[in-house]
């Protein structure tokens, strides 16, 4: 299966971008208020699941740069491209 | 009827983890195969393993419970954070440990922490915090089998909750000891299909048996239209904020690590990191609507847990065996995991460091595996008997306590600078701060700190960082030999 390449700071900039955005809007979907009820659901529980669907957005941009595809891969790839976007080591990985 | 069902599933529970024993042949020189399934668990079993340990009777009936006095806040606090934050630290702490597991033969944190930092007294500082958090979290299984089995039998059979302990802890205590990782891994997909098609089950029966769900919701709204806010304060969202910290204890729990080390590969994590917000989501919203939903039909302080009482109420026994069995399937599906990574830690961590045992975990590590698990469920039983702890107060204490670790897992993972005596530190600095809360609060549930809605897990893993990162500054970093074993490229 093709690799998608990992292009370095940009990629890393935007994911960390991703992460906090997420954890911001958790922050203000938090004040949203409890009605209208939209098909029962009152909107903020509405906007709570939307979060979580937006959630698994966010990772799958995550998986999709950051893990191997292969069972045969031993990870080491992944862990050199998890500590350039964490730190500032192995950005040109 | 109900008990049948339930005598039933558990019979189907006790048969897949027989069956899925360990093979006979090749010895288990290193216990791989008994401790970590050898190593072999593909992405389908890894999710539904990983999402199963984590729900408990906290997450059915300490959820509900909690959504039946706050509403459906209980989702916004618990489960948004939840599924943003525990994939998050499955991708970013589970695949770095998970490669340094398989490359090194690391089993447990504490064995992972002593090579990582070059320190058996960390090793030693980390496996007995791993048991002091995690007796009162397993407690929490197997109290709240014993009493949803009570409540689930109704008022003309009196069974004493400790029936329902014994039998779950009979159960479990089976299978683990015969077929360690392997069996639990299998039965924990077993229990985790049955607790999300039950799950739904249930919001399903239970919400027609009310009319419908969105009539419903709209009664609930007219008389209690409070239940339907997230928030109705500063404080109320100060605590929804501070709440994300509580997820990180999940990256910190003994069995989930047993469980990343069970991984067949690093891709095997992409399927539980994708799909781990869906399952939340799956379980935390008929579990907290439901609570809520209890509301029109069960005053506060009824006895018996609401989620139960509603299942009595509108199902038949029939249905309502099924739905105790999958209240019994997330239960379970975490006591063995956490049964299992017990007989790990004292094997590998524990039993090196005495004298007499060091030989026989050297030859005959499952079998010694199995002799910590028979003695620790024996131990959890007993605490079961005597502890007076509401399932929920239990549940929140222990999870705020493993949140100690995540700066730690976090700086061994990405920080070369780090120092064993930083680790030391952090450890002793959020201990001692959990200590603190947990005795000046007299283990009450729901408080925060000062009243400010500042959650005590948050003020736990700040201290621990703090500690961790102040004392490593002052002591002398790893040698670069050193560090070249466990970062990528050093």
């Amino acid at each position: 299966m093709k690799r998608t390449p990992f292009r370095g700071p940009r990629v890393a900039r935007r994911l960390r971008w991703l992460f906090a955005g997420l954890v911001a809007l958790r922050l203000l979907v938090a004040l949203a208020p409890g009605r209208p009820l939209v098909a029962g659901v009152p909107l903020g529980l509405a906007l709570e699941l939307l979060l979580a669907a937006g959630a698994t957005g966010a990772l799958w941009c995550g998986v999709r740069h950051l893990l191997p595809t292969g069972d045969r891969d031993d990870g080491t790839r992944a862990a050199a491209r998890l500590l350039a976007l964490v730190t500032r080591e192995g950005r040109s990985r | 009827m109900t008990l049948a069902v339930v005598a039933v599933y558990l019979a189907a529970v006790i048969g897949i983890g027989m069956a899925a024993r360990l093979r006979k042949g090749g010895r288990d020189r290193r216990g791989e195969a008994y401790f970590l399934a050898g190593r072999a668990i593909g992405p389908f079993v890894l999710l539904m393993t990983l999402f199963g340990t984590n729900m408990t009777a906290f997450t059915i009936l300490g959820a509900s419970g909690e959504a039946h006095r706050q509403g459906v806040r209980v989702f916004a606090l618990m489960a948004t954070s939840s599924s943003i934050v525990i994939p998050a630290t499955f991708l970013l702490i589970g695949i770095p440990l998970w490669r340094l597991g398989k490359r090194h033969g690391f089993a447990t944190q504490a064995e992972f922490l002593s090579a990582r930092y070059g320190s058996r007294g960390l090793g030693a500082l980390v496996l007995v915090a791993s048991l002091l958090w995690l007796v009162p979290y397993v407690l929490i299984g197997v109290q709240g089998g014993g009493a949803a089995l009570a409540a689930i039998a109704g008022p003309d059979v009196i069974l004493p909750p400790w029936v329902g302990s014994l039998v779950m802890c009979l159960v479990v205590l089976l299978y683990v000891a015969v077929g360690g990782m392997r069996s639990t891994a299998l039965v924990n997909t077993f229990q985790t299909l049955v607790f999300l098609v039950v799950s739904g089950l249930a919001f399903f029966v239970i919400t027609s048996g009310m009319g419908g769900f969105a009539a419903a919701m709209e009664r609930l709204g007219q008389a209690h239209p409070e239940l339907l806010e997230l928030t109705s304060s500063g404080r109320a969202w100060i605590q929804i904020a501070t709440y994300m910290f509580v997820p990180l204890s999940t990256s910190c729990f003994p069995h989930i690590f047993s469980h990343w080390m069970s991984a067949r590969s690093a891709a095997a994590f992409r399927l539980p990191v994708l799909a781990y917000p869906a399952c939340i989501a799956a379980v935390w919203f008929p579990s907290v609507v439901l609570g809520a939903l209890g509301r029109l039909e069960v005053e506060p302080g009824a006895p018996g847990p609401v989620l139960i009482l509603l299942i009595r109420e509108h199902a038949g026994d029939l249905l309502a065996g099924c739905l105790a069995a999958g209240v019994f399937a997330a239960i379970m599906s975490s006591l063995d995991s956490q049964t299992l990574s017990v007989g790990t830690m004292l094997t590998r961590d524990a039993s090196p460091r005495l004298g007499w045992m060091t030989a026989l975990a050297r030859r005959r590590p499952a079998t010694l595996g199995r002799i910590f698990v028979v003695l620790f469920v024996l131990v959890v039983f007993l605490a079961s008997l005597v502890s007076g702890q509401t399932v929920y107060s239990l549940g929140i204490w222990a999870l705020s306590g493993f949140a100690t670790f995540f700066p730690l897992l976090f700086a061994a993972v990405y920080w070369k600078g780090s120092t064993a005596a930083g680790a030391i530190a952090g450890i002793l600095a959020g201990l001692g701060l959990w200590l603190a809360f947990l005795i000046g609060t007299g283990g009450a549930a729901g408080w925060t700190i000062a009243g400010s809605g500042v959650e005590p897990v948050a003020a736990i893993v700040l201290v621990s960082a703090v500690a961790l990162v102040v004392v490593s500054r002052l002591t002398r970093p790893p040698s670069a030999d050193h560090l070249a074993r466990f970062f990528p490229g050093a």
